[in-house]
Order: C-alpha cells, then structure tokens, then sequence
C-alpha cells in the first residue's frame, strides 16, 4: 500500500514537558488507524503536529515522501490532509448551508449548487432538512458530522478525525460509524483519535497506542487489546499480563 | 418564482433605494447650514464607520486604530494639497492607497495575537501615530495643524466649497463603497470572512491563508477609512492631530456597534443615531451628554445586535403572531369539522 503520512523520531516540547518524544509512525493509502492512549498521552499534539497546528520541536513529517515539517495547514489540506477538530468542529454563527458552502470554495469547486450541498451533506447522513439551520444550534452528534462533512468536501487522501464518537448518542454514533466503512470503502484513509474502543475498534485496521507522548504498541485491534504494555498503559501493572 | 414572492424579495430594495433618494435630496427640502453640516458629517462617519463594520462585522476583527489611519488619510489629502498643490481627485488615490498599506500595518499583530490582546495592540498603534502626528512639524503642522480649501474645485459637478454639493458627494461616496462592500459580502471570499470570523483554526484546517485573508480585509477597511479622511480633511479644511485620537476610534466603534456591525447599512444607521439625537434632545451640553449616554446604554440592553436588528426581530414577531393566528383557526375548523360530524 502507498504510504501517506508518516513521522520519523518526532518531538514536541512545551517548556519542560515532553509531550511527544521520539514518534515514529505511518498510515497507508485507504487504511484506518486508530489512535488510542490514556488523557495526556500525546495524541491531540501529535494531530496537531502533524496537521501544522504546532510546529515540531525534533524530527521530520513526511506526506508521500515529502517533508513537509512545519508545513500551515492551509497547505496541508491542499495537499490532502485534512483534519476534524473535537471541540470547534463547525462554523457555529453560518447556517448549515453556509458551513458546506465554505468548503466547496475552499476546494476551488465552481458549483455552489442545492444538489453538490445536499450531496456533502447526506454523504454522512445528514437530513437536508437542517440547511437553514445555523450549525451552532444543531445537536452535538450532528454537530460531529457537518464537521466530518466540511473535511470530506475536499476530498482529501487521508483525514484525522479528533474523539468523532465523543458526546454522540447512539444514532449519530451509528452514523458515524457508517461514515468510517464509507471512507473506507471509498479508499479515504483515516487516523482516528478515540476514548471509546467498542465503536472505533471495529472500524480499525490497525491500531496504535500511546503514552507518554511515545508509542507503546502497534497492531490489529485483537493484537493491541492483548498487548501488555498497552494494558499497563489503561489499567495498571497488575492487568499487564 | 411568482408575482408575490418577487414584489416581496424586491421591495426591501425599493426601500433602500428610496430612503437613499431621500437622503440625497436632503439639501433640496432646505435644511439649515447646522443641519446640512451635521449630515456631512454624518455621512463622512457613515463611509469610514462602514470599513469598519465590514472588518468587525464580516472579519470579526475589532480595531481601536480606525481613526489613526482615518487621519492617515486626511493628513495624505492635506499634505499633498498644501505642499505639491494637488486636487481632491489627484490625491484621492493616495489617500486610499496610504489608508490601505496604513490598515494592513495594523493588522500585523493580529498574526501573532488574538481577541482582547489584538485590540489593546490596536489602541497602542493608534496612540503611537496620534503622537507621530503631533511631533513630526514639518510635515503635519503639528498641534497647529494644517489649513487647506478647495477653492473653486469641483468634482462630478459638485462644487467641494459649496456645503449642500459637498453633502450630496459624500453621499456618492457612500453609495459607492455601500455597493463595493455589499458585492464583497456575498461573494466567495465574504463567505471565507464570515467563516475565518466564526472558527478560524477550522478555516485554517479547511485550507484557508488566514494571515493572507486579514491582511486583504484590513487593507479594505483600511483604504475605506482613507477615503472617509479625505472627505472629512475636505469637510472641516483644517487638520490637526486632536481628530484623530482614540476618542475618535471609540466614535466608529460606536456608530458601527449602535447600528448594528452585521448589516450593510448597520454603520450609517449608527452614524445617524449617533449625531442627530443629541441634537433632537436641545438640552444644555452636560445634561444631553448625560441623557445621549443614557440612551446609548438603554438600546445597547434592548437591541444589543443593533438598531437594524429591530426590524428582523419585529418581522419574526409578526411571523410567530401569523402563525399562531392560523393555527387557532385551523383549530377552530377543526373542531367544529368534528362537531359537526358529530352531530351527523
């Protein structure tokens, strides 16, 4: 498989405090990695690292091939890299329309139509109804996935996805999940930034955990269920084995 | 689309265009000289005070250093008048050229910082301008400031010295930077603005030069607020640094907030407001400060979007009335269907 994104011996510092030391990672084309750890792990400063949001302290990111350390993340998303955010997920003050408008002219498209709007929106399985809604009064599951549906416009190659399932209920959960077989099934790859094992685990193909700001282990979803440093890592040393 | 939908859609912009006839007729209903001078001024705020809402409202960017480079403006007009004896067309472009790379100065910091420290940044250029105004002499006059007139100047036909023509030219002016802000607005990059204002970590992520886009939306206000500065150098024909203090800057940020920043016309409203009701109180000077205050404070509590935002929020009043009215009805019909059905 072609290889996307990866990182080689990547360090963040704030101040003191090492919040990624040394990450070594990659993610294929059409592949769905997973990205698990504990609070305070170093997965949201790895996304941001990786997406432009923070600029490294060591190491290199690589997009096919390219270093692109320290690249905006304007440029980023031109390049295919897109990625969603846990918190600010939409422009909350536009109308829906207006949200999935901004989008479509960010990726350079001419049609500005009902039809390509209504597209972006039912691809992750919004009603078309909400269009005139403004996005910061919609539920938060919904909220979740304008915000994936705004990432998707640009039909990027590889989109990160921040906590997507985070204070979704059980529908929008569910829709969710179905936006991941379909990215997969589009050949979209993702790296998935998750608490909720139950629902990202089946959608992984690979799984990759961290703490500390280092990763601890790699594998399919059975592999790093299993995996006692990972284990250790969750419950303590007494569940290790 | 019918006949009903389109006289609706189209109506607003009769108004519009009806109320600016009005306006610019003004001097032909024969107001007095302090009336006339009053609405200039009016319209001159009303032109810078519009960069500024297109900034704050559209951009999201607040800026106290509106009025410094609304004096960068006049003081490229007076300057080039006294010392190389251009005319007010001759130095127009200068003056929207200075307000321009003047405004986009400004918004250098706002690469670095964000919110409240942005605008305190702001307030720190416009007080280092207002004081670079009054100490460099030899080319602002310093405290004294510079007098300049437009002698027998004329442009489109208006004589600048004639106070009712020199109105109804502002009101061009405004009429023409109304229609450039209203075609900025609902292009694609308006929609960019809005949504750089809303979340600009997402618009970034969305792949948006946030920098590059700021820049591009305080060089228009910025230019914008030039051109106020010409109009208004040409309005008052004396310059000094003392108009152009933050005070000033406080006075846009007024007009713009008392109108409403998010609407076109939000800024003249304001302007509007902001002159003409002291006048309507012809109380002593201290007691009308203290009442305007008051009054200031009284429509910020009620309609905290602004004076325009009263007409959305009576039309959506009388929507909610309307729909009610007919549900009560469709009840009544309801139940009286049944009842008669009933006794069938």
């Amino acid at each position: 498989m072609t290889q996307l994104l990866s990182t080689s011996k990547l360090g963040k510092n704030f101040g003191g405090n090492r919040a990624l030391n040394g990450v070594d990672f990659r993610a294929d084309a059409g592949e769905i990695v997973g990205l698990i750890g504990p609070n305070g792990s170093g997965k949201t400063t790895f996304f941001n690292c990786v997406t432009g949001f923070l600029t490294p302290s060591a190491g290199r990111v690589s997009w096919r091939g390219a270093d692109v350390t320290g690249s905006t993340p304007g440029k980023l998303a031109k390049l295919g890299l897109v990625r969603t955010f846990q918190e600010k997920m939409v422009f909350p003050g536009l109308s829906v329309r207006e949200n999935v408008r901004f989008a479509i002219i960010q990726h350079g498209e001419r049609d500005l139509s009902e039809e390509r709007i209504r597209g972006a929106l039912t691809y992750v399985g919004l009603t078309t109804d909400i269009m005139d809604h403004k996005a910061g009064d919609l539920p938060w599951g919904q909220c979740r996935l304008l915000g994936i549906a705004l990432a998707l416009v640009l039909k990027p190659a590889l989109i990160l996805l921040d906590e997507p399932f985070a204070g979704t209920n059980r529908l929008a959960a569910h829709q969710v999940t179905q936006v991941l077989f379909k990215l997969k099934a589009d050949g979209i790859g993702a790296i998935i930034v998750e608490h909720e094992m139950s629902l990202l685990l089946p959608a992984c193909d690979r799984v990759v955990a961290f703490a500390s700001g280092q990763v601890i282990g790699e594998g399919t979803p059975a592999e790093i269920i299993h995996n006692p440093a990972v284990r250790e890592a969750y419950f303590g040393a007494d569940h290790a084995a | 689309m019918n006949g009903n939908s389109a006289v609706q859609r189209f109506l607003p912009h009769l108004g519009v265009l009806l109320v600016g006839v009005i306006i610019f007729l003004l001097p032909n209903i024969g107001p007095t000289g302090k009336v006339l001078s009053l609405a200039t001024t009016t319209v001159i705020f009303a032109v810078g005070g519009a960069g500024l809402g297109f900034l704050w409202g559209q951009a999201g960017q607040l800026t106290l250093a509106h009025a410094a480079v609304f004096g960068l403006g006049a003081y490229t007009a007076a300057i080039c008048g006294k010392m190389l004896g251009t005319t007010f067309v001759e130095a127009l472009p200068l003056s929207i050229l200075v307000g321009a790379i003047s405004g986009g100065l400004v918004a250098l910091p706002s690469l670095r910082t964000k919110g409240h420290y942005f605008v305190i940044l702001t307030f720190a250029i416009g007080e280092v301008l207002a004081v670079i105004e009054q100490r460099w002499d030899s080319l602002t006059g310093g405290a004294n400031g510079i007098l300049i007139t437009a002698g027998r100047q004329t442009v489109l036909g208006f004589t600048l010295m004639r106070r009712a023509e020199y109105y109804q030219l502002t009101v061009i002016f405004l009429t023409v930077v109304s229609l450039l802000l209203l075609i900025l607005t609902r292009s694609r990059w308006g929609t960019i603005l809005r949504g750089m204002r809303e979340n600009a970590d997402l618009a970034a992520s969305l792949g948006v030069n946030i920098a590059k886009q700021r820049l591009i939306a305080f060089a228009i206000a910025g230019a914008i607020a030039g051109l106020a500065g010409q109009l208004y150098v040409y309005q008052v024909q004396f310059i000094a640094p003392s108009s152009f203090t933050t005070q000033t800057s406080i006075m846009f940020l007024l007009v713009t907030l008392l109108g409403g920043k998010a609407y076109l016309f939000g800024p003249a409203v304001g302007a509007l407001a902001y002159f003409f009701l002291p006048e309507l109180f012809g109380l002593p000077p201290i007691t009308n400060q203290i009442a305007f205050g008051a009054l200031l404070v009284l429509m910020i509590l009620l309609a905290p979007e602004g004076l325009l935002s009263v007409i959305g929020r009576t039309r959506r009043f009388f929507s909610r009335m309307r729909t009610r009215s007919r549900m009560t009805h469709e009840l009544e019909a309801r139940e009286a269907a049944a009842e008669k059905g009933g006794q069938s």
